[in-house]
């Protein structure tokens, strides 16, 4: 099977009178259908870029792109905008057009120069729509939205143009915790069920890990690693690209830590829930919980409670709740009175 | 889901709104022509028409009607084209600089002494009077567009296209200043004079140059209702949809340039219409759909300025003045209405 995108041997950068700069260099990446790509790195690193000259937005340094096997600089503009549609970060406000008539817009590539929606328009509109989840934004105007409400919009307006791939730059960004996730998780949907290829870049590396069939990982020196989330967690790049200080990535909870000297060792007896937020209240304090082995004090946990109680270097003190656990550990460093 | 209703009714509303504010302009002045005698004269049936009242209709009236319904629609297009590809509501059909030009024009016609090369390049092709102050007015304006076009071309932002339109219309003004300054008092009056505008200087001659020019200008809107909703959401994702932006924004530009000079060039700078009328389209609508938009702005922009130039010349008062006196407030109340209706850039 062909590639939905495929690109080969591409550089991005910008180019000037006389002068270029690189940013990104010998990317032979692809994405198949129903697949989603998470691209992450840091700001600056050229995420942006990319996606704009994967959009054809702006003319590659080097090499080439394939869309749908096509080479894209031999597509027309209208061709081009069938087979690949994209969400940039800037969220335009547009006063006085329903959500209907935003998403609408997406139809542009399919229309005759009179503009008609024919009866087949208006289906694939309503259908691109109903995708995201957005029956009920249609009759509202699309200025008194939501970001995350307006994002579902773009995204529908992206399917209106009924592309192979979706291409989205940051769509995340300013939006909710929960908007986030139901984001992310639409474009996962759509992935599958729409038979997309979708790029997109976020910040939400945590969210990306646990989303993303593959990663496209942009590495300080002008590479793109890529590969499955949890290869990319195993080889280290993840930890590589991210590295800050202070912070380290800790691959058995596919999350970022604060890197602090710990004040002593701890463990926590007990399972469950209970025990788990236990623990992260001694790791706040900045304890380090080990399994098992020489520590400052043991914090026991009871199955279904917050009920606690510490012993160590001969003390013992209980409590009923979180806040009295995290006092009386903040207050007693290493334990003793 | 077609074009709702509300949007069809409006348009409707507003296309009888021209027909009744057309007639009207025919019947009022400083003679009551009534509208069955108006009609007769029009349709020509030579039913016991007063003779008087056909040279009133046939030579003023008529002419100065026509003008101020495709001036007021050209000036409301031209607002719109520009208000949607610079995605900014204060843009008007001066805002490259346009009107500025045209002032420059005319400015060396009427305000240099007889021996100006405007007046030489005017005496050669055998105008005088009023066609040399549309000749000026014409030529400073299709300068201003080419100037601006040509930097366009080159810059990618829209927003710095705008930014040299203005500062190219600041440079025009400021030698426009510098004429005035050196003046003599009666030149000076002619040049205030054109400063007032008039919807009642295009004779039945100029017709012909008149009226097809806007056409056409009017034309390209029409024609390119679907490029400019393509805009609405900037240029970026305009481009993402298969619009060609560079060319599109030299067709708008070219368009709304054209229709902006050749009106200031026949009626003078006339003020406020092309802002304001887009507003007032949309807030009725309720809808920035050019689909609707685009119609609407023609009948309303119609309407505005044979009514304002109804007011006028009853009163012998300067056009600008009604447009702004009388606009303004109009707006100001239908935009408090329905904050939803206002374009947000």
């Amino acid at each position: 099977m062909t590639d939905a995108l495929r690109t080969l041997e591409l550089a991005v950068g910008y180019r000037g009178r006389g002068s270029q700069k690189v940013i990104l260099e010998g990317l032979n990446l692809s994405v198949k259908q129903r697949e989603l790509v998470c691209l992450l790195g840091s700001n600056g690193t050229g995420k942006s870029t990319l996606l704009r000259t994967l959009a054809r937005i702006q003319p590659p340094i080097a090499g080439s792109i394939e869309i749908t096997g096509v080479d894209a600089a031999r597509l027309s503009r209208s061709e081009l905008a069938r087979r690949l549609g994209i969400v940039l970060t800037e969220r335009p406000m547009v006063g006085a057009l329903s959500g209907y008539r935003l998403v609408e817009l997406g139809r542009y590539p399919h229309l005759n120069w009179a503009g008609r929606l024919s009866a087949n328009d208006h289906d694939v509109v309503k259908r691109a729509i109903h995708a995201v989840g957005a029956d009920h934004l249609s009759m509202r105007d699309s200025s008194s939205l939501s970001d995350g409400e307006r994002q579902r919009l773009l995204i529908a307006r992206a399917l209106a143009q009924e592309p192979a791939v979706l291409l989205l730059d940051e769509p995340t960004a300013f939006l909710d915790v929960p908007s986030r996730v139901q984001v992310l998780g639409l474009l996962r949907r759509l992935a599958r069920d729409e038979n997309l290829a979708i790029v997109v870049s976020t910040h939400d590396l945590e969210l990306a890990l646990r989303m993303a069939d593959t990663l496209w990982l942009v590495l300080a020196n002008g590479k793109v690693h890529t590969g499955l989330p949890e290869d990319i967690i195993l080889d280290g790049s993840l930890a590589e690209a991210f590295r800050g200080e202070h912070i380290r990535f800790a691959p058995e909870e596919r999350a970022f830590r604060l890197e602090i000297t710990p004040r002593g060792r701890a463990i926590v007896r007990g399972s469950g829930l209970y025990a788990v937020l236990a623990a992260a209240i001694l790791e706040r304090e900045g304890y380090e919980v080990v399994a098992d082995g020489v520590c400052d004090f043991e914090v026991s946990i009871s199955r279904d409670s917050s009920r606690w109680e510490i012993a160590g270097n001969g003390l013992r003190h209980t409590g009923e709740n979180f806040a009295s656990l995290a006092e009386s550990v903040r207050k007693k460093p290493n334990g003793k009175a | 889901m077609g074009i709702p209703r509300r949007e069809s009714v409006v348009v409707a509303v507003l296309a009888v709104g021209l027909v009744l504010a057309f007639l009207m302009s025919l019947a009022l002045g400083a003679v009551w022509i009534p509208l069955e005698e108006v009609a007769s004269i029009l349709l020509r049936n030579g039913l016991g028409e007063n003779p008087e009242s056909v040279v009133i209709i046939e030579t003023v009236r008529l002419p100065r009607a026509i003008t101020a319904l495709l001036a007021g629609a050209a000036l409301g297009i031209a607002g719109l084209q520009m208000q949607t590809l610079f995605r900014n509501p204060l843009a008007d059909p001066f805002a490259l600089g346009i009107a500025s030009g045209a002032s420059l024009g005319v400015a060396l016609v009427v305000l240099t002494s007889g021996a100006s090369a405007a007046t030489i390049f005017g005496a050669n092709l055998g105008l005088a009077g009023d066609a040399l102050v549309t000749a000026g007015s014409i030529v400073g304006a299709a300068a201003a567009l080419s100037v601006v076009l040509a930097l366009s071309i080159r810059v990618e932002s829209p927003a710095t296209v705008l930014i040299m339109g203005l500062m190219f219309g600041y440079a025009a003004q400021a030698f426009t200043t510098v004429l005035v300054a050196g003046a003599e008092p009666a030149k000076l009056q002619d040049w205030v004079r054109w400063g007032f505008g008039s919807f009642g200087g295009v004779t039945w001659q100029q017709m012909p140059i008149f009226v097809p020019l806007i056409v056409v200008g009017l034309a390209v809107s029409v024609a390119t209702t679907k490029q400019l909703n393509a805009l609405l959401l900037g240029e970026n994702y305009a481009g993402s949809m298969g619009l060609n932006v560079r060319r599109m924004r030299v067709v708008t530009m070219a368009g709304a340039s054209i229709l902006g000079g050749v009106v200031t060039a026949f009626c003078g700078p006339v003020a406020f219409l092309g802002v304001a009328i887009p507003h007032m389209c949309r807030a009725l609508l309720g809808s920035s759909d050019h689909r609707t938009l685009v119609p609407a702005t023609i009948l309303m922009g119609g309407i505005v300025s044979l009514v304002a130039q109804t007011i006028s010349s009853g009163r012998s008062l300067p056009l600008n003045a009604i447009t702004s006196l009388i606009g303004a407030p109009f707006l100001v109340v239908v935009l408090m209405k329905n904050r939803r209706g206002v374009f947000t850039a």
